[in-house]
């Protein structure tokens, strides 16, 4: 499994919702979209979907540009989620299964297993609109994993799910990632991108803003604080600071600018005082967010 | 299974079980055989009650002689005259009515028939009842009435009543169908009338129904954006003509019952209501008229994002296609004119208008083929149309595209 987007760009009337977005996303990984609302995620995994056409570039999977048959091996859970509320629940875990290209038995079969693991085989053969919030949400997702796809494409996954159903999530996307599947999901939540993902694609205003390996994301782009706590003489340490950071009696702190390292002043400090205690704290991927966006030409 | 087979069954199985389907579908036959039986019910069969009659004879000439007459003459199934006169001319005057009324209020008498004085000048008599809408019985108390004063003033004048009866004897009519190869069937007249209009009501809730189905089902897909998930498997042209067939399947499930049920009561009534011609026509208007609708329903549902929007384009599309309905008296009275030719070439109207002509008087066979292809490019047109605004308006939320946006995706390729 690998998929590349190419120059993709999509227009809606004159709003460029997408603008040359270049991504691979590779096997294996769990791959997270993260942006603001309106930044042009729910219409990326659209694309990826052949839900909508772009208006150029390419989308390739597998070798191939995005065909319906790549399209049974994705799942995808869209961000507006629901269900035929009068229909029963195997009824349409079985339609919904057989349209993504599963016999009749066979989408009956693995949607009763997932049941069995959801704890919704009671309700099995209830119409939809009995059940509860939450419940509904799981058969969404099983719906989206029950052709058993090699990507799962998940829109917002988090958003309207209680504490313990976001959990839930967590770990199925885990298991899911465990058995050697690739995830693409997109949030908002920044910090849900650095729990669970390895690759990141950052979007604002339809154009990428940061891409790729999150902790490589982090070392170039991280902007990290730290303090030093010393005894000494702080008149070397003055002369060693650079001019935005803070000089105290015991203790020196600031910002490390990508580029140097915590042992570059370390190395002269220790020369003349003591070190008693050194803190660093890694920036938030928030923070590297909000610090791209400003450096963005056109935010 | 292809994927437009696969939507197709679920869209039909999942409306053919709604109890929505089955109440619908049983309602229309009921209400038509009730339209049909009712009023000649509540007139009455003869020979289902006996009716008391009050008789207050301030003449004395006639009255008795009525008596016997309507006795004689009206009967109930078991032997028993219909009207029992209750004569109450022993009343002197005005006494008589206010006894005739009372017994009217207390529901002895259900009538009361009062013969002034002055019968033979004036040859008015006066009903009284509590409800003038029993048209059945007026009528015969009125032919007795006629036949006992016939009597009196042929006596009166010096002649043999029993020649004047001969001499006035009224002419019956029957009427005879002229089919083709000089067939001839006498026909029910009220049955040739209405089995058209009965004909028309039948395609139209065939059509429109299964059409606004269709629609509803595309809203509600749209409204509940199970839409995002289906086309995440199938693309717009498999959802939508999926839906197309299997709803239309819906509507021929519809008709196909009407058809049987048309064919058993015309087997028990013994009536020769449907050919086996007619039926293919019917179904063959069917199957074109619901595929232009169709296309203009589905088109509408996925513009509109509620129900209550698309309303307002649904009742429009009602009102035109409910026009051969209200128009039907004027076809069947004349199925060759001008008018009506002009009228059927209207694809709107056409399948209705053709089904109308069809159960009056065959049509020739040019108007036939011409209305066919004039339906099946219409349809085709509708579909391409319908096809390019479903597929740009399905996944657009929150705003309703103008007619101009609309106009622009029907010129895009």
């Amino acid at each position: 499994m690998r998929l590349d987007l190419i120059k993709v760009r999509k227009t809606f009337n004159k709003t460029i919702a997408v603008e040359d977005l270049n991504l691979t996303i590779a096997k294996g990984t769990v791959f997270g979209m993260v942006g603001p609302n309106g930044a042009g995620k729910t219409t990326t995994l659209r694309m990826i979907m052949n839900i909508l056409k772009p208006d150029s570039g390419q989308i390739i999977f597998d070798g191939n540009p995005i065909s319906s048959t790549a399209i049974s091996k994705i799942g995808y859970l869209p961000e507006e989620r629901g269900l035929y509320l009068k229909a029963n629940l195997l009824d349409t875990a079985v339609y919904l299964g057989m349209l993504k290209g599963l016999s009749q038995s066979t989408a009956a079969e693995k949607a009763k297993t997932y049941f069995h693991r959801f704890d919704l085989v009671q309700y099995m053969h209830r119409k939809i609109e009995e059940l509860s919030k939450g419940n509904q949400q799981k058969v969404q997702f099983i719906i989206a994993i029950l052709h058993d796809p090699e990507l799962l494409i998940l829109d917002e996954p988090f958003s309207g799910l209680d504490p313990v159903n976001q959990l839930e999530l967590k770990r199925i996307i885990g298991e899911f990632h465990a058995s050697g599947k690739t995830v693409v999901f997109s949030t908002h939540q920044m910090e849900q991108v650095e729990k669970l993902c390895q690759d990141v694609c950052m979007i604002h205003h339809g154009k990428r803003v940061l891409y790729g390996n999150l902790k490589d994301i982090r070392n170039e782009f991280g902007v990290r604080k730290f303090r030093i706590h010393y005894s000494g003489k702080q008149d070397y340490v003055r002369k060693i600071a650079a001019p935005h950071w803070t000089v105290t009696g015991n203790m020196l702190s600031g910002e490390l600018q990508p580029g140097l390292a915590i042992n570059d002043i370390l190395t002269k400090m220790i020369q003349h005082v003591t070190i008693t205690q050194v803190e660093l704290e890694e920036a938030s991927l928030e923070q590297i967010f909000i610090d791209r966006v400003k450096e963005a030409p056109d935010a | 299974m292809h994927k437009v087979l696969i939507i197709a069954r679920w869209e039909y199985l999942t409306r053919i079980r709604s109890k929505w389907f089955i109440i619908s579908t049983l309602i229309i036959p009921l209400v038509l055989v009730a339209f049909m039986f009712i009023p000649s019910l509540l007139v009455g069969e003869p020979g289902m009650e006996m009716k008391i009659v009050g008789l207050i004879d301030a003449s004395g000439i006639i009255g008795a002689d009525f008596e016997s007459s309507i006795s004689a003459e009206y009967r109930l199934k078991d032997g028993q005259p219909k009207y029992q006169i209750v004569n109450l001319s022993g009343y002197s005057g005005d006494n008589a009515l206010t006894v005739a009324s009372n017994l009217i209020d207390s529901s002895v008498i259900d009538a009361y028939i009062y013969i002034p004085e002055d019968i033979l000048e004036s040859g008015t008599i006066k009903y009284y009842a509590r409800f003038q809408g029993n048209y059945r019985d007026q009528e015969e108390i009125r032919r007795i009435f006629n036949r006992v004063m016939l009597n009196v003033r042929a006596r009166n004048a010096g002649l043999d009543p029993e020649i004047i009866h001969q001499l006035i004897r009224q002419v019956n009519m029957t009427t005879i169908e002229v089919g083709k190869r000089g067939q001839q069937t006498e026909t029910q007249e009220v049955i040739a009338y209405v089995l058209p209009i009965i004909f028309v009501l039948m395609l139209y809730f065939a059509i429109v129904m299964s059409s606004q189905v269709l629609m509803r089902s595309v809203l509600e897909e749209r409204s509940n954006r199970l839409v995002e998930i289906l086309l995440s498997s199938v693309n717009s042209t498999q959802l939508m003509s999926g839906k197309i067939i299997g709803l239309g399947l819906l509507g021929l499930t519809q008709l196909g019952f009407y058809l049987l049920c048309g064919f058993f009561v015309s087997q028990y009534r013994g009536m020769n209501i449907i050919a086996g011609y007619q039926a293919a026509y019917f179904l063959l208007y069917f199957g074109l008229g619901y595929l232009f609708f169709s296309g203009i329903f589905a088109a509408t549902g996925a513009i509109f994002s509620s129900e209550h929007d698309a309303q307002q384009v649904v009742s429009i599309i009602s009102i035109i296609s409910v026009l051969p309905i209200l128009l039907a008296s004027y076809v069947i009275a004349n199925p060759g004119s001008l008018v009506t030719t002009i009228l059927s070439y209207i694809p709107f109207l056409t399948p209705f208008f053709m089904i109308l002509l069809i159960g009056v008087e065959m049509p020739p066979v040019w108007h036939l083929i011409s209305t066919i292809a004039l339906l099946l490019i219409c349809s085709g047109l509708t579909m391409i149309a319908a096809g390019k605004i479903f597929r740009t308006a399905i996944l657009m939320y929150g705003k309703r595209p103008t007619l101009t946006e609309i106009w622009q995706w029907l010129k895009s390729a």
